[in-house]
């Protein structure tokens, strides 16, 4: 009868432990014997690139006067522009400049939907100075702030972020994220709502007007 | 009886209680009854008498330009509903106003326009006046319905979940849609509040 | 015990069950009604008698109480026009007046009495309301103290001072008058006045019948 209890000195060898776990892996049904052998095959892929993640899609090159989708929007950008300030609408410190994405916006839904919506997808970088996160929204025939749209309804908006000093370059690339629609929402009780992925979807370098 | 008969039996009433459980579920409707509220209709100059106010239209004006400080441009057309709030039993505020067009559309009205109204606080028994301003495009005028209540639409309605709602005919049909849609003349509006607007400026369609 | 009859004392358990049942189902009630309205009289008095009211608030810093007496002294006169804090005249329509309550305070000049809101409830229990509302005739915010020395406000920022006078005015006094206006139909029939400062409670002054 092998003895259970280890006396001190009086180690198993290595061929004894190595016997012992072959009998015991032997004697695993068919099942588990699959499952192992699958892991060992995933786990030998490795090296492979086995086990990275699938790669995300690249964003989708945007270019001036093209429409593209975000979440519920139509946006068509006509040309990008910086400014001294927007008067009425914004008058920013001396030092400061205004990038303003001149474009038509439609709400292509069948639901109204509030601006942030737009507004917290959209982002203008690469003129070296710091830009505001979040755009304003301006309607550009009378320089009221857009807040909410009704769906069916096109506007040319000035989509205006506030820059700390004059923009390096003459390009902006202008990224917007992928939004999707949520219909259930486990974690904050927030049903049927537009929500922006962390993933860019339209991403596009575009030439930058001076206007002083 | 005996143990099997008993085991049987039991089991018998388990499947069938959970299968009226199933016919109740599918048959009625829950959903439905659950957020639908009570809703009062009424056309244009007529009042809807809720439990808790007095709602009346008293005009409509289609206009592309609410003139003001600044003078507003709708993107479609400015679809202004001059309206008459008194609340009966306690001071109210209400913040429910959409615009639902024939084909079940909702719009949200506007605060782009001065002076246009964004929600109303009441006090008891004294009429309040205010125009709610919705930017819509041309299908909007097709037979639309102004919906008014104490709560906001929220999510699906659940804001005027059980509650009174009115629903006022704006009286506007198909004929008259392309006459409304080409109207250039500005509009001026009334500030809100418990001063009755100027009779100059209430214009039927 | 084979042969013997189960007990029935649980159906007795029922009614108990259900209204406890009732009772755990009704969790919101507290939050969504009773919170939300003028539910728990502090204190009531008859015409011309002293009410004394000691209500419990949480302001930035904590838990504490507030202390006054009040009284009905009589009404004023029916107007037809409102006047508001800032001296701007509304016009009334037909039916409506603008009553004027009078009304006496006492307390200690440390106790925060700003922004409260007056409220007559007729016969057909309509309630109107001065204070605590954005309307134009309704939207007095210092109904229940004087306007030269109305004495502290609730303290919302930590850099407020508890019970502190304001800047630029004297303490309140212990005791002083105040006739704020509220808009009701001229031939409506208050049966009760009510003072209050924050949901739910209120004190009742039962006018003269």
């Amino acid at each position: 009868m092998p003895s259970r209890i280890a006396i001190m000195g009086d180690r198993p060898s290595v061929r004894a432990v190595l016997s012992r776990a072959r009998t015991f892996a032997a004697a695993r049904p068919a099942k588990q014997k699959a499952g192992a052998a699958a892991a060992g095959v995933l786990l030998a892929s490795a090296p492979f690139g086995g086990l990275a993640a699938a790669p995300e899609p690249p964003p989708q090159q945007l270019l001036l006067g093209q429409p593209m989708t975000v979440g519920p929007f139509e946006v068509a950008i006509d040309k990008v522009v910086e400014l001294p300030d927007l008067a009425p609408a914004i008058t920013p410190a001396p030092t400061q400049r205004v990038v303003v994405v001149d474009a038509v916006v439609t709400l292509t839904g069948d639901r109204p939907e509030y601006a942030v919506t737009l507004t917290n997808n959209l982002r203008v970088t690469g003129g070296g100075v710091k830009t505001t996160e979040r755009p304003s929204l301006y309607v550009v025939d009378d320089a009221t702030a857009m807040s909410v749209f009704n769906p069916g309804v096109s506007y040319r908006l000035a989509i205006a972020f506030v820059t700390d000093g004059p923009w390096q370059g003459e390009t902006a690339t202008v990224r917007a994220n992928q939004v999707v629609f949520r219909e259930e929402d486990r974690g904050t009780l927030n049903p049927n709502a537009w929500v922006g992925l962390d993933e860019i979807q339209w991403q596009g370098s575009l030439p930058l007007e001076r206007r002083s | 009886m005996n143990r099997a008969a008993s085991t049987a039996a039991t089991a018998a009433f388990v499947i069938a209680a959970m299968g009226l459980g199933r016919l109740i579920t599918d048959h009625v409707p829950l959903e439905a009854s659950a957020v639908e509220p009570f809703t009062v209709t009424a056309g244009l100059g007529q009042t809807a008498a809720l439990e808790y106010a007095e709602v009346t239209v008293t005009g409509i004006r289609v206009t592309p330009t609410i003139t003001g400080n600044p003078t507003a441009k709708a993107g479609g057309r400015w679809l202004v509903v001059d309206t008459e709030l008194v609340a009966t039993r306690e001071p109210t505020l209400m913040l429910g106003f959409d615009l639902v067009a024939a084909d079940g559309t909702r719009y949200a009205h506007s605060s782009r326009g001065t002076d246009c109204a964004i929600n109303a606080t009441l006090a008891t028994g004294v009429p309040w006046f205010g125009s709610f301003c919705f930017d819509v495009p041309e299908a909007a005028l097709d037979d639309p319905h102004f919906l008014v209540s104490r709560g906001d639409y929220a999510v699906d309605g659940s804001g005027q979940r059980r509650d009174g709602l009115a629903d006022i005919d704006l009286a506007i049909g198909p004929a008259d849609v392309g006459t409304l849609w080409s109207r250039t003349e500005p509009v001026d509006l009334s500030p809100t509040g418990v001063v009755p607007p100027a009779p100059a400026e209430q214009a039927a369609p | 015990m084979i042969g013997a009859r189960p007990s029935r004392w649980w159906i007795l358990a029922i009614p108990f069950a259900i209204a406890l049942m009732l009772a755990a189902a009704g969790y919101r009630v507290g939050t969504f009604w009773f919170h939300n309205g003028q539910h728990r009289v502090l204190a009531s008095a008859d015409a011309g008698q002293w009410a004394r009211a000691s209500e419990d608030y949480t302001d930035v810093f904590g838990d504490t109480t507030r202390s006054y007496a009040v009284r009905l002294a009589g009404w004023g006169h029916k107007s037809s026009t409102f006047v508001n804090g800032r001296g701007e005249e509304f016009a009334l329509p037909d039916g409506i007046v603008a009553r004027t309550v009078n009304l006496e305070f006492e307390a200690e000049p440390d106790q925060a009495l700003t922004s409260c809101t007056i409220s007559l409830i007729d016969a057909q229990g309509r309630r109107f309301d001065n204070g605590g509302s954005t309307s134009q005739v309704a939207n007095e915010s210092s109904a229940c103290v004087p306007e030269e020395t109305p004495g502290p406000s609730v303290a919302v920022l930590d850099t407020d001072v508890r019970g502190a006078t304001p800047d630029d005015t004297q303490p309140r006094p212990t005791r002083w008058a105040t006739s704020p206006q509220v808009v009701v139909p001229r031939d409506a029939e208050i049966v009760e006045v009510r003072v209050s400062f924050e949901h739910p409670d209120y004190v009742r002054l039962m006018p003269e019948r």
